[in-house]
């Protein structure tokens, strides 16, 4: 059997490919960066400073805007599959600049849905990080996948960690129109460098073993074969508990601090420490996935996070409680994204490995979505958040046990019952 | 050629791109004439001097360190009374750090 480091050395990184790998991770960092930063112009572009239109909204033109991404991505990943991520990546920058610029005169409501709700929606769903793992599944030679996939995730958790508080500085100095208009002309680097992701003409690519591999003839076919296979549903089941969890936190986890007494201060610490732990745990899920089992990986990681938020929810709430789970949560934070992308991979190899993936990430979002309404809709009608928190340990327990009995194999025409 | 290890080179990525984020943010801050909380250390300098030459101080937090709020012809005004270090801060991460804040209807006088 051939060790992993022997393999290793069968495929050094060539130059070609750690271009490839830097300018992919660059534009997974620069999307997501700026996706996470739409909470920071609710105010200015709301309030007095901005359009006037109220936070209502502009709340729903980001609720629009997670819509159609979870729904372009499948779509995106259909494209991908069809022309090549790289043009994907390069027509999403294109449409997430555009929407960006155009936020800036979009002054009404209809207007402002359309342009930071449809088109930022549809332009993630191109140029969002699940594109750029989609190329990497594809490009990069089969032994170095798992950690080219761990490392562009913890790319795009960086810049969810670091670009935030820039782009506060630059609304704090510039004001909120300019620093769109910045961010738009930061998105219009995607295409130059989605140049370097063309399978074409590149020679390492061509050195690097990876050949592209399917288990269907057609689009139609890797439907048919995704949808009537048992693991990948279970697999879709699993995300949508990610999607969930990650949400509800994300939106949910300052006013409940709040609600316990806990300074903004320590709060702000706990998020930090979400984002720093986030890049860490996300860079060692890839390498991770080579030595364990992807669904052994992300059945430890669930159950991981259900013990986390049991011991925090029975633990008195103190300073160090909530940086102790800022910081364990974030190490399970985006960890599920490398092995779950992997396993759709291993399942009907990396032909189609853009949409199939786009349609569990549709999972994902659809369960961001209920996760964070849900948590408002309890807390409306009971007053705590206690049972939507408990809620999310029985998913992960859920979750966990989803992803055991998934067959972590190639599909065949007749699968046995897993 | 020279080759380089995979984790290596994913690490340096990654702090890469960090410290070039962290050096626009520098540069966008450089650039603000409006006050910012600013850590202050003053180890060889008088009390009395540093909040003679600051506007607003906001914390004294002991062995020579301030929280003053200064706009950058302060800064360089604590700096000329030879104060060794006056590094303005982004708000959030100067409140995480524990810096209070001035007063919602403060102004700086011209």
């Amino acid at each position: 059997m051939t060790s992993v480091s022997e393999k290793i050395k069968q495929n050094p990184m060539t130059f070609a490919l750690w271009m490839m790998l830097v300018c992919g991770c660059l534009i997974g960092l620069i999307s997501f960066g700026i996706r996470s930063s739409f909470g920071l112009f609710v105010d200015p572009i709301s309030g007095k400073e901005g359009f006037q239109f109220g936070r209502e909204t502009y709340a729903f033109a980001m609720a629009i805007q997670n819509l159609f991404w979870g729904i372009g991505q499948p779509i995106a990943g259909a494209l991908a599959d069809r022309f090549g991520p790289w043009r994907v990546l390069a027509g999403g920058g294109l449409i997430f600049a555009a929407g960006l610029a155009l936020m800036t005169i979009s002054s009404d409501p209809v207007t402002f849905s359309i342009t930071g709700g449809i088109l930022i929606g549809l332009g993630m769903s191109g140029a969002g990080h699940n594109t750029v793992l989609a190329a990497f599944a594809q490009l990069m030679p089969v032994d170095r996948r798992p950690w080219a996939l761990g490392l562009a995730t913890a790319m795009a958790s960086l810049g969810q960690f670091m670009v935030v508080p820039l782009g506060q500085a630059f609304i704090e100095a510039y004001g909120w129109g300019a620093t769109l208009m910045i961010m738009a002309f930061a998105m219009l680097t995607t295409p130059a460098l989605a140049l370097s992701l063309r399978p074409k003409g590149q020679g390492a690519v061509q050195n690097a073993n990876a050949p592209l591999t399917a288990t269907a003839n057609s689009f139609r076919e890797s439907l048919r074969q995704a949808f009537g296979h048992r693991s990948y549903w279970l697999l879709i089941g699993g995300f949508f508990v990610c999607g969930f969890q990650l949400a509800f936190i994300t939106v949910h986890f300052p006013p409940y601090l709040a609600d316990m007494g806990v300074s903004a201060k320590t709060a702000s610490w706990g998020l930090a420490m979400i984002g720093l732990f986030n890049v860490v745990g996300s860079y060692l899920s890839g390498p991770l996935g080579v030595w364990l089992s992807r669904k052994v990986l992300l059945s430890w990681i669930y159950l991981a996070r259900a013990a986390v938020i049991t011991v925090f929810l029975l633990v008195p709430i103190s300073t160090a409680s909530v940086l102790i789970f800022g910081a364990a949560m974030g190490f399970l934070w985006l960890s599920t994204v490398p092995p779950t992308a992997q396993l759709v991979g291993v399942m009907f190899g990396n032909r189609y490995l853009s949409m199939l993936f786009g349609f569990v990430f549709l999972s994902h979002q659809i369960g961001a979505f209920i996760g964070v309404w849900l948590g408002g809709a309890i807390f409306a009608s009971t007053g705590s958040y206690l049972p939507i928190w408990w809620g999310g340990v029985v998913l992960a327990v859920i979750a966990a046990l989803l992803h055991m009995p998934i067959r972590e194999q190639l599909w065949a025409a007749k699968p046995q019952a897993a | 050629m020279v080759r380089i290890n995979t984790h290596l080179g994913g690490a340096l990525l990654l702090i890469g791109s960090a410290v070039v984020v962290i050096g626009i943010w520098i540069g966008v801050q450089a650039s603000r004439t409006d006050p910012l909380p600013t850590l202050v250390w003053a180890g060889d300098v008088s009390d009395a001097a540093v909040m003679t030459a600051s506007p607003l101080v906001l914390d004294q937090l002991g062995n020579g360190w301030w929280w003053v709020y200064a706009a950058p012809k302060d800064r360089e005004r604590l700096r000329q009374t030879g104060v060794r270090i006056a590094v303005a801060m982004p708000t959030p991460l100067a409140q995480m750090a524990g810096c209070s804040m001035p007063p919602m209807d403060y102004k700086l006088s011209p």
